[in-house]
């Protein structure tokens, strides 16, 4: 870890130089969140009520969050929102710091489910801000209705002539691909992976492979029908839907019975926060009661807030928000990856991604 | 004071912003960058020491599973599709600034400004105009299924024809400006001499024309091809992953896939590759120009 750090200064000094470092404000709070994923009112009231002013930055991938944290975001932000099979290795890369429970009274309002979970026991770093599904989301005027299937994708026969794109994150689509192959979302084996991204490159030289998209942009693509298949998180697609019945009327959302992802967005405070007394009290403030219905209502995510669940909408409590028991048999979380496995993944993954 | 400390203080102040601003914005940070290509990644995929050629190894296709030829071919294929952009380029380029270049007077400063307007408007947003008209169902695409360019219910994009069409569009203007100034010079007496000593069409070209207009074909050649082999944008947006070029495999590095050695490594070789290819114009300028040093 020492050895990273004197590798790591010796470079950074150099553009520090240059680069004019940001100056903290005790006014002003740094949120490094998904896109469409906060209802603007919250911020004005939690703005309203601190009497700060709450600066929102955007990132569109995991990937994306944890290099722009690695390229001095450390010390930029105050409360970033990565997904549960990046927080062990966040806490690892030491670029979070933990929690203080005595400031998080409202802690308490999660769900069981999400107190102590495996990748934070404790929840000594993070504290869960939504969890959802990642799923196939496709057209059924093009494609006619389909089952709950990956066949759509990988399936030459099923899906022979209609575009379709897959995400750019590779664990998710290697995930989809050994579901698909039988080896479960969750695969690890290298041997599996390995079949995986195969199947992920014999998939790519087929004439109807419409390209990498990730989950949100993958929506507005199928609603102007450049292409007619995808993958895709249920809260985006309630989100869309609502906004445009008429155009998501033939567009359908399901979990692939071969199994898909589940996750957790959670909320943590990177190391060198400019202002960690602030995160803590607007993480306190997300996990209200009141402000976590008022949040879930507002994106279609579920909720993990125990006390939050009377006050949840409807939609909210039915599929595709609110899994099925079936469903939920099938979802398993993406495995969090560190060392050999990760750079065996990511070779894996540019090999795919360059031929 | 004595006139040599006043000169060394005048020189000071004349150079000194200069060289600050190259030994900034050039020097620190390739050095930054020589150093990152030869760490190492730790656990978690952050730069770590020890000191190690693990990148490179990386970058040449070396990994877990043995040896592998993807790198290689995003390579070439960045190679292959700078060269052939910038072919057509010229192709395009070429008539466009002759003609613009005998226009009357008044009216060559509009169709220059007609050639550089759309550049004003940012590469994404010009990017995302061209997936609009490539998409499936729109006419154009429509039109390539039915003459069997593309197969039924697909668009011309993503594909690596989109991306080509996408580069000679980016970078048309870089070409047509440095041609036609040098058209607007041509000393037409040479032309008309190669004509009355009965030269061919294609005699009077090699002859008067191609030597007067090298300077700008040359300039133009390496205001193209330099940024189109690094490019990122273009191919980000309409390859949809067919066409991946050395720049988008540089730049996964420093985002998604967190791999800053094999990034800083991969950016080293676009450098390398880039001087090797600035080598090779200026000697082929050398040799078209009849042994002219052609400046570029």
């Amino acid at each position: 870890m020492i050895q990273r750090f004197a590798a790591h200064g010796l470079f950074t000094a150099l553009l520090v130089l240059s680069a004019s470092p940001a100056i903290a404000q005790q006014d002003q709070l740094y949120l490094f969140n998904w896109s469409q994923y906060m209802d603007p009112s919250i911020i004005e009231a939690f703005e309203a009520e601190y009497d700060v002013e709450v600066v929102e930055n955007y990132f569109n991938s995991n990937g994306e969050m944890f290099s722009k944290l690695q390229a001095g975001g450390v010390s930029q932000y105050d409360v970033i929102v990565p997904s549960n099979y990046y927080v062990p290795r966040l806490i690892a890369a030491d670029l979070v710091q933990p929690l203080d429970h005595s400031q998080l009274p409202n802690l308490g309002n999660l769900m069981d489910a999400f107190i102590d979970p495996a990748y934070d026991p404790d929840n000594t770093y993070s504290a869960a801000y939504q969890w959802g599904t990642t799923g196939l989301v496709y057209d059924r005027d093009a494609l006619g209705e389909q089952p709950a299937s990956w066949d759509v994708i990988f399936d030459s026969e099923v899906n022979p002539d209609a575009p379709f794109a897959v995400p750019e994150d590779g664990q998710v689509t290697l995930g989809a691909a050994c579901a698909w192959l039988g080896h479960g979302y969750d695969c690890t084996g290298r041997d599996q992976l390995e079949e995986a991204a195969r199947l992920v490159l014999a998939t790519k030289e087929r004439s109807n492979f419409a390209g990498f998209v990730q989950g949100t942009p993958v929506l507005q693509q199928l609603v102007r029908g450049s292409v007619s298949a995808g993958v895709t998180y249920n809260g985006d697609y309630i989100f869309f839907k609502s906004e445009d019945p008429e155009g998501f009327e033939a567009i359908e959302f399901v979990i692939p019975e071969e199994g898909a992802e589940i996750w957790v967005d959670t909320m943590m405070i990177p190391a060198d926060a400019p202002n960690p007394e602030l995160a803590h009290a607007f993480i306190n403030f997300i996990l209200d009661a009141e402000v976590g219905a008022q949040l879930s209502n507002w994106n279609y995510y579920s909720s993990p807030n125990e006390a939050a669940l009377p006050m949840l909408d409807e939609v909210l409590q039915n599929p595709p928000v609110n899994p099925s028991e079936a469903d939920m048999e099938a979802l398993r979380f993406t495995p969090s990856l560190m060392g050999d496995d990760l750079q065996f993944l990511q070779q894996l993954w540019r090999e795919v991604q360059a031929r | 004071m004595t006139r040599l400390r006043r000169d060394s203080l005048h020189l000071l102040g004349t150079v000194a912003p200069g060289a600050l601003c190259i030994l900034v914005f050039l020097v620190a940070p390739s050095i930054y960058l020589m150093g990152m290509a030869f760490l190492s990644t730790d656990a978690t995929g952050l730069p770590a020491l020890p000191l190690s050629v693990q990148a490179f190894r990386e970058l040449a296709g070396f990994g877990f599973l043995g040896w592998s030829p993807g790198n290689l071919y995003t390579l070439l294929r960045s190679l292959w599709q700078t060269l052939l952009a910038t072919v057509l380029v010229i192709l395009i380029a070429y008539p466009a600034a002759y003609y613009i270049s005998i226009r009357p007077a008044r009216w060559r400063p509009v169709l220059l400004l007609a050639v550089v307007v759309p550049s004003w408007t940012n590469q994404v947003i010009r990017s995302v105009g061209w997936m609009n008209l490539f998409a499936p169902g729109t006419p154009i695409s429509d039109l390539a299924v039915l003459l069997g360019i593309t197969e039924p219910r697909m668009g011309l994009f993503p594909s690596q024809f989109a991306v080509i069409v996408g580069l000679v569009y980016n970078f048309l203007p870089f070409m047509v400006l440095p041609l036609y100034a040098a058209f607007e010079r041509l000393d037409h007496a040479q032309v008309e001499a190669a004509r009355d000593l009965f030269a061919s069409p294609l005699a009077v070209f090699r002859h008067a024309v191609l030597p007067q207009t090298l300077p700008g074909l040359m300039a133009g050649t390496v205001l193209v091809a330099i940024p189109a082999f690094g490019m990122y944008v273009v191919t980000e947006l309409l390859g949809g992953g067919k066409a991946t070029m050395i720049g988008n495999l540089v730049a996964q590095q420093f985002a998604a896939a967190s791999n800053w050695p094999l990034g800083a490594a991969g950016a080293l070789i676009m450098i390398l590759a880039t001087l090797l290819g600035l080598w090779v114009l200026r000697r082929l300028g050398r040799r078209l120009g009849g042994d002219r040093e052609v400046v570029i």
